[in-house]
């Protein structure tokens, strides 16, 4: 295996190590929770208590 | 209750924990305790005070086998609070002051609001007070009773105000606007009819607040304005009177102004909000 080709699946497993971890800790890349819903719309997430 | 899908209601049982996501930047929009609001604006965190979540529906309860009948006889007590930066807390401090009393008289813990009730129910505490429905929850389990209703020591008593992330508000004004009308149309259906609470309070303890329908219902009816959800709008005088009292107890200091913490333009536009076209069912 060359060096080149060593350090490219280096790199892939790095990044797939970061976006697993990303996924597993539900951290998102889209801090606010803009993400939109599968039909394009946006999602406002908005925290509670159930308190009245 | 969610509209369209435009927004996700995000449920926390506890308000630290409200705090940490909306100052770390991972919630666009909170509702929280007002002083604890303009604490975090007075700390610099760019959040906004839009709109308002409810009037009144605080109490403070005791034991029903205790000995507590007026606030003088809270002297020496240990008495349960969601947080410090909380109008529960203040109108603890106004209560004792008009009675003559300090904070020094009393021992003030915070408490999530969800585990008031047991707390009181075990006798860990003399008096718990929050939002419903976990007041009336001890009324109906048994073992708690009214000491005062927030409304009758501080009238249209403001408890969660909504707060929303700056730059939610600069990049996304018209979701903070459709955010604020959506609250101010729900307001007014409620306000529609007793059957309307009723079918809102069994919607609720399902969908949201995993409780059962019957707290909500009588937490909504007993009586009928136990907690209101109409003139929601921010206005100066009523946080002017959170600022003042919040000073003189201790928990803010410093300069902190309206402008600063409050943005009424999205309130400004809900004079003419009229109630869902929603028909509860038979």
């Amino acid at each position: 295996m060359s060096k080149n080709l060593k350090i490219l699946l280096a790199v892939i497993a790095a990044f797939s190590a970061i976006s697993i971890l990303h996924i597993w800790l539900n951290i998102g890349f889209d801090k606010l929770g803009f993400g939109g819903q599968s039909n394009g719309q946006a999602i406002l997430q908005v925290g509670f208590l159930p308190v009245t | 209750m969610s509209g369209d899908g435009f927004y996700e209601p995000v449920r926390f049982s506890g308000f630290p924990e409200i705090k940490e996501s909306i100052v770390s930047g991972h919630l666009p929009a909170t509702f929280m305790l007002a002083p604890l609001a303009m604490s975090l604006r007075q700390q610099g965190v760019p959040i906004k005070i839009v709109y308002l979540g409810h009037r009144d529906g605080t109490a403070l309860m005791v034991h029903k086998d205790s000995k507590i009948y007026s606030i003088r006889d809270l002297k020496g007590k240990t008495i349960a609070v969601p947080n410090r930066y909380s109008n529960q807390y203040l109108v603890i401090f106004k209560g004792l002051r008009d009675s003559g009393l300090t904070l020094k008289d009393v021992n003030m813990v915070e408490m999530p609001p969800p585990d008031m009730p047991s707390a009181l129910y075990s006798k860990s505490v003399d008096a718990i007070t929050s939002g419903e429905p976990f007041m009336g929850q001890t009324e109906i389990e048994g073992y708690g009773r009214v000491l005062y209703q927030a409304k009758d020591i501080w009238p249209n008593f403001i408890s969660c105000v909504l707060v929303v992330h700056e730059r939610t508000i600069n990049e996304h004004p018209e979701w903070v606007q459709k955010l604020v009308d959506g609250i101010a149309s729900s307001g007014k259906w409620l306000e529609g009819g007793m059957e309307h609470r009723m079918q809102a309070a069994d919607n609720i303890s399902r969908d949201y607040y995993n409780q059962h329908p019957r707290l909500l219902r009588y937490v909504l009816s007993e009586p009928p304005d136990r907690v209101i959800y109409e003139n929601l709008a921010l206005a100066r005088k009523d946080f002017e009177l959170i600022e003042g009292l919040a000073k003189e107890s201790g928990i803010l200091s410093g300069a902190v102004t309206f402008e600063e913490y409050a943005d009424t333009r999205f309130s400004d536009k809900t004079g003419g909000a009229k109630a869902y076209d929603f028909e509860p069912a038979k």
